[in-house]
């Protein structure tokens, strides 16, 4: 049995079965975190001895009889804003280059409570605040299908070590994109949740009324599994919603006979590298094969959403950092330093305008929901690109800001706190992935995955691994 | 509508008003941003100040109740 190319559902039914121990899954992951970590950066810190000593007794216990639940002996990575008491967690910092926090944030008390084992912390962008994880402290992340290039972020780290097969899955948190974009660069699942789905205590903000936290995974399954461990109300969360939650695992074989599938157009197909354009085309045909109906619905406002969501996106981690920016400037990297600057100079007109637009464009889009079940488009409309690079190039040789760029289409959801799932939909020529973003009703999770599980059904872009 | 282009002056008038100590370097790294992102930020404010959506009120408020 390769333990490594188990995904995370059949690691936890052979531990369950104890035909796998948790201890040869520590093992493993640990064996494959010493061959790529030099390679990509994917980890800040590994807790090689405490994940071991953790399994050893997730061994006893499972052949007790003691079964934790869901994840049950399966090793896991966290992004390095989410707090994990008593253990390094820097938010890819120098500012918090010390700091060990004294509780943990609840998604990983919920999923230690599953039974899951930390296996380490990932690297990230700086304070989550860019979409490259090119981390001037800890190191640039690298793709693992090809180290030239980036893996997009804030989560490249969690993407990394989920798609390079050292753990069965990742928390990685999601504001501007930061979950569905290294997903998709990656080549794996990834879902920004509805904003107060998930909780955020315990994770550094970037933007509070934008932040969330989710699972990467290689697998809708997986995917579905982790959420369930995590979703539901945290009265320590003041943004947490109290909407019931669902078995996100339900839907999964359902068929997606009559689906509606929604496509804004002139938009969602414009402007992308034409391998982005191509696999998230064929995506839909094939939804369709499977009984699915694409259906153009415009949203009058959609454009602006990319000036909207860098105002707030700005302005309010601004205003988080405001005392460290002024007490040790030179502690933050230069990109992210020139971010928080800009911030602090935006007019609070511009922001307020903004949050009358999200609201506008959130009820353009609840309105189109009459008319369909999910909208689909590219995540982003570039496959991955050089490490370092501050540019890139979509059409026509023309060399466009990276950030504005890769916010081309995760900014819907951000915005309007909808929930969203990247699914990986195809390669370009050099190999290099293809994700399609998903995005649903508030809180209907649950049909996200099961669109996701049905298409991964029918295609293989899932299985295929990086070379590294 | 074109707007003048955003200067390093402005910028440092705007530091002070935030109480954000820029030296000239610093205002020298943001002029680009600003010049990006400003005109794109005004002309989203000229669109929703129109009439059509005056009524529109931002996400940022209060909402006891049910949230969804």
């Amino acid at each position: 049995m390769d333990l490594q190319e188990l995904t995370l559902a059949q690691a936890a039914a052979a531990v369950k079965k104890k035909e796998v121990s948790p201890v040869d899954l520590v093992k493993a992951c640990l064996g494959r975190i010493e061959a790529i970590n030099d390679k990509t950066s994917a980890y800040i810190s590994v807790f090689a001895d405490q994940a071991l000593k953790v399994a050893q007794a997730s061994e006893a216990m499972m052949m007790a009889g003691h079964d934790m639940g869901a994840l049950h002996g399966i090793p896991l990575s966290l992004k390095d804003n989410v707090s994990l008491k008593g253990q390094l967690t820097t938010a890819g910092s120098k500012v918090l280059a010390d700091w060990h926090p004294d509780d943990d944030a609840t998604v990983a008390r919920r999923l230690r409570s599953a039974g899951a084992i930390f296996i380490g912390k990932c690297n990230m962008h700086e304070f989550a605040w860019g979409g490259t994880s090119d981390n001037p402290h800890y190191g640039a992340v690298r793709n693992p299908w090809d180290t030239s290039k980036f893996p997009a972020g804030s989560s490249g780290g969690s993407g990394v070590s989920v798609a390079a097969r050292t753990c069965y899955g990742s928390i990685g948190t999601d504001t501007g994109g930061s979950i569905r974009l290294p997903s998709a660069v990656n080549g794996i699942v990834g879902i920004r949740p509805t904003y107060g789905r998930v909780s955020n205590h315990g994770i550094i903000p970037l933007a509070w009324s934008m932040d969330t936290a989710g699972p990467m995974t290689r697998t809708v399954e997986d995917c579905a599994i982790m959420f369930n461990a995590i979703a539901g109300h945290d009265h320590r969360d003041p943004a947490s919603a109290q909407q019931p939650i669902d078995d996100y695992t339900s839907d999964l074989h359902l068929d997606l006979k009559g689906l509606r599938v929604g496509v804004v157009p002139g938009y969602f197909f414009s402007h992308l590298q034409p391998a982005v354009h191509d696999a998230v085309r064929a995506a839909l045909t094939q939804l369709e094969r499977l009984g699915a109906v694409v259906v153009d619905v415009p949203i009058a406002n959609i454009e602006g959403n990319i000036s909207a969501q860098l105002t707030v996106e700005s302005v309010e981690p601004s205003t988080y950092h405001q005392k460290w920016l002024r007490e040790r400037p030179d502690d933050y990297g230069e990109d992210v330093r020139a971010l928080l600057e800009t911030g602090e100079l935006l007019l609070a007109t511009h922001y307020v305008q903004a949050q009358r637009y999200r609201a506008l464009l959130r009820q353009e889009f609840m309105e189109a929901f009459k008319r369909v079940d999910v909208f689909i488009c590219p995540t982003l409309p570039f496959t991955a690109t050089d490490v370092g690079a501050m540019t890139v190039v979509i059409e026509d040789g023309k060399e466009e800001d990276m950030l504005s760029a890769i916010m081309q289409f995760t900014g819907v959801p951000s915005l309007t706190g909808l929930p969203s799932l990247n699914v990986p939909c195809g390669f370009d020529q050099q190999g290099l992935p293809v994700g399609m973003q998903i995005i649903g009703k508030p809180f209907d999770e649950r049909t996200l995955f099961r669109v996701g599980a049905q298409f991964e059904g029918a295609t293989e872009f899932h299985k295929r691994a990086p070379q590294i | 509508m074109s707007e003048p282009a955003i200067t390093q002056r402005d910028v440092a008038v705007l530091a002070r008003y935030a109480d954000l100590p820029l030296s000239e370097e610093r205002q020298q790294a943001i002029l680009p941003i600003l010049q990006s992102w400003v005109p794109a930020a005004n002309e989203l404010n000229r669109r929703m100040a129109e009439d059509e959506v005056r009524g529109q009120i931002p996400c940022t408020i209060f909402a006891f109740g049910n949230r969804a």
